[in-house]
């Protein structure tokens, strides 16, 4: 339980933070390594190291079945390759949230949105050419073909 | 350590017992030290980017992080150095102290000439020549997030999951020896 614990709270969420402010292509692959890695010690704390004996499908479900919320029947290791997509959609989306309600010049604050996005119409996805900004749409139109995600506005504005 | 020196007792994970003195600082897992240092140091750090308004900045706590052409950016760094030694007692991180010039024309080279050479320019900038800061075209980690061209950001999120990668091991060992 104490292994667990340390492997879900301690090294499981270590990574949340560069998945939330880096692009995840450029991170799938080192992510997708770690999760690997946490499985396999998961399963070998839990079994004793017989699970080295398990079949594919055997130690597929196993995987499924560690990396389930609790709310659907797992151990709640949330992978993180598989999270990174929306991590990193939550955090830039908040930053353009936060940016388009400072890009007001009248405002005590400077024009922050000016500042750290000269160029980049936050109200507007389509004059975004800064490469985190690109990303996040294309993040977005990712998350509603195949995450069957939904908008809920007409627009994205 | 609010004003208070006392030591440090952990065992690491391979069962060795370390003692650490301390008498600056925070006490590791003190939830509101992040708080406490950030309103203490954001007097000093905000009256330096007063006198400099052409300068933009953003810091989280003491990463700071300042956009502005070479010269202008030295002239506040310069301040900022020392008025941090001034005021709270608190250096320049040398491994942290880097420049990034983002440019298509430049290579690292010549962008470390011209950082050379802009530090040579002032007298007031000779604090900052003898840090040996990191120059380069390609990368910058800002807060512990890197930003650069797509190889080394792949790079440095390699190193960052192989370092948690081998924690997840020392755990292991941990819970054997449990």
């Amino acid at each position: 339980m104490i292994h667990y614990h340390m492997m879900r709270f301690c090294q499981n969420t270590r990574p949340g933070f560069l998945a939330r402010n880096t692009p995840t292509p450029l991170i799938s692959d080192s992510l997708g390594s770690l999760d690997a890695v946490i499985l396999e010690s998961m399963c070998t704390k839990g079994t004793g190291g017989t699970h080295m004996d398990w079949t594919h499908e055997l130690r597929s479900f196993s995987s499924i079945k560690l990396q389930l919320p609790h709310h659907r029947g797992g151990f709640g290791i949330t992978p993180c390759a598989g999270s990174a997509i929306s991590a990193f959609y939550a955090s830039t989306a908040s930053l353009v949230r936060w940016l388009g309600h400072h890009g007001n010049a009248q405002q005590d604050l400077a024009n922050l949105a000016d500042v750290w996005a000269p160029g980049q119409d936050m109200s507007n996805p389509d004059s975004w050419t800064a490469p985190i900004l690109t990303a996040l749409k294309c993040y977005h139109a990712l998350l509603l073909a195949e995450y069957v995600c939904t908008d809920c506005r007409t627009s994205f504005k | 350590m609010q004003g208070h020196s006392l030591t440090l007792r952990f065992t690491d994970h391979s069962g060795q017992l370390h003692h650490l003195t301390c008498s600056k600082g925070g006490q590791q897992g003190d939830g509101f030290k992040t708080v406490r240092f950030a309103v203490t140091n954001h007097p000093s750090i905000g009256r330096v980017f007063q006198r400099h308004p052409d300068c933009k900045g953003a810091a989280i706590c003491d990463d700071i992080f300042v956009v502005d052409p070479l010269q202008e950016a030295l002239a506040l760094e310069a301040e900022l150095k020392l008025i941090l030694k001034q005021d709270l007692d608190l250096d320049l991180d040398v491994f942290k102290f880097n420049c990034y010039v983002p440019s298509n024309r430049l290579n690292d080279g010549h962008a470390r000439a011209l950082f050379k050479d802009t530090l040579a320019s002032r007298q007031s900038f000779l604090d900052l020549a003898a840090m040996d800061a990191g120059v380069s075209t390609k990368e910058l980690r800002v807060a512990g997030v890197p930003i650069g061209d797509d190889a080394w950001v792949t790079k440095f999120v390699a190193e960052k999951v192989e370092a948690v990668i081998l924690d997840v091991g020392k755990i292991d060992q941990c819970s054997q020896m449990a």
